[in-house]
């Protein structure tokens, strides 16, 4: 994938943009029953709309670059690393819904996708049939190893080559931060 | 270069002929899940945020927002669609339906009938002006608040620096006319 000029021009284009909430002005926009609104400031408005676009563009990337090379969505290949990772390559479906922030008819649908594909099968939890288990089978192992280092390769060359490790570091820790903010239990 | 057991991140055999992989540290894995984490549900959290409180999506408002700020609050659709990061065709199915709602009307380019121009109606311009507190207050609360100042400006920095590896098609944008 080239690196291009553009993304330049983009950047300028959605900082004008979106920086009127910025930079717009209380007293237009507010009744006066209203709490004054606290709007951002202008490099608050920069730093935010560079994580937007990397919310934006980020995940295509990696998107992309799996499809292309292993014929995987991302979120088909999170699920598979997901199982790959537990006991047994076995996890109850409603745990892997939360990990792989779906709802859960959402990933019964993808996870009937790689069972049609063989990639993985499920079956009623042996503990309490009333939970259903996906299991990654061998060749689903088998695919996700033959893409994992072009995966890793994609990786490193957006992310983490880019970044020193104090940087890299520290960009984890925002992350983290901010994570621990965001209610997740509204998913399904 | 550390070697992972973990097929996520490394591990793989592979054979003789190809080049070895540089798999990722422990810290690299750490830290990258962090970002996949992140990724994965700050938006989804923007989102509900908005259809919640102001019956917009994410990328509703996005296209909302950068119509009222643009020249006579209108965009050439090709241009909304590679700023969105939408297909041509998933966002006129997305401007259908804000056109459904009064927000936002289409029309041909008047310089140019083969293009489509979305335009912001008063309407649209209205609802975007009653979403932006709760979005922007949203936004502090989940990322400006909890940042310092400079932890805030580095995250950018960082994001800026991925995006600049990032490479984007249809850089035609970058000769779409569109000045700003």
């Amino acid at each position: 994938m080239g690196r291009r000029a553009a993304p330049e021009r983009r950047y300028h284009l959605n900082h004008r943009v979106i920086g009127i909430f910025g930079s717009m002005s209380e007293g237009a926009r507010q009744g006066a029953e209203n709490p004054p609104v606290k709007w951002l400031t202008a490099a608050e408005v920069d730093s935010w709309l560079s994580v937007v676009r990397l919310m934006t563009w980020l995940p295509w990337s990696i998107d992309q670059q799996l499809r292309r090379d292993s014929n995987l969505a991302m979120v088909e290949y999170q699920v598979m690393a997901r199982l790959s990772n537990s006991p047994q390559r076995t996890l109850r479906m409603s745990l892997l819904a939360d990990l792989a922030n779906s709802s859960l008819s959402r990933l019964s649908h993808l996870v009937k996708r790689l069972e049609e594909r063989g990639l993985v099968r499920r079956e009623p939890d042996p503990m309490d049939g009333r939970f259903t288990n996906a299991i990654l089978t061998d060749e689903g192992f088998r695919v996700l190893a033959e893409a994992a280092p072009g995966h890793v390769a994609h990786v490193r060359s957006l992310v983490i080559d880019v970044l020193s490790p104090e940087q890299l570091r520290r960009l984890g820790l925002a992350a983290d931060r901010i994570m621990s903010h965001i209610d997740t239990s509204a998913i399904n | 270069m550390s070697q992972h057991s973990d097929p996520v991140t490394g591990g793989a055999p592979r054979g003789a002929d190809e080049p070895p992989v540089k798999w990722l540290t422990a810290a690299e894995v750490d830290s990258w899940l962090s970002v996949v984490r992140l990724m994965t549900w700050l938006p989804w959290s923007m989102d509900q945020q908005l259809q919640r409180d102001s019956n917009l999506g994410l990328v509703e408002y996005q296209v909302l927002a950068m119509l009222s700020e643009s020249p006579e609050r209108k965009m050439r659709m090709s241009v909304l669609a590679e700023v969105t990061n939408a297909s041509l065709s998933r966002l006129s199915h997305l401007v259908k339906r804000l056109e459904d709602r009064g927000l936002v009307r289409r029309e041909p380019d008047p310089a140019d009938g083969r293009f489509t121009n979305a335009v912001l109606t008063g309407e649209g311009f209205r609802v975007l002006a009653e979403a932006a507190p709760g979005h922007v207050a949203h936004v502090r609360s989940l990322v400006i608040d909890v940042l310092s100042p400079e932890q805030l400006r580095r995250l950018g920095l960082a994001a800026d620096r991925i995006m600049s590896r990032i490479g984007i098609p249809g850089s035609s944008y970058g000769v779409s006319g569109l000045s700003t």
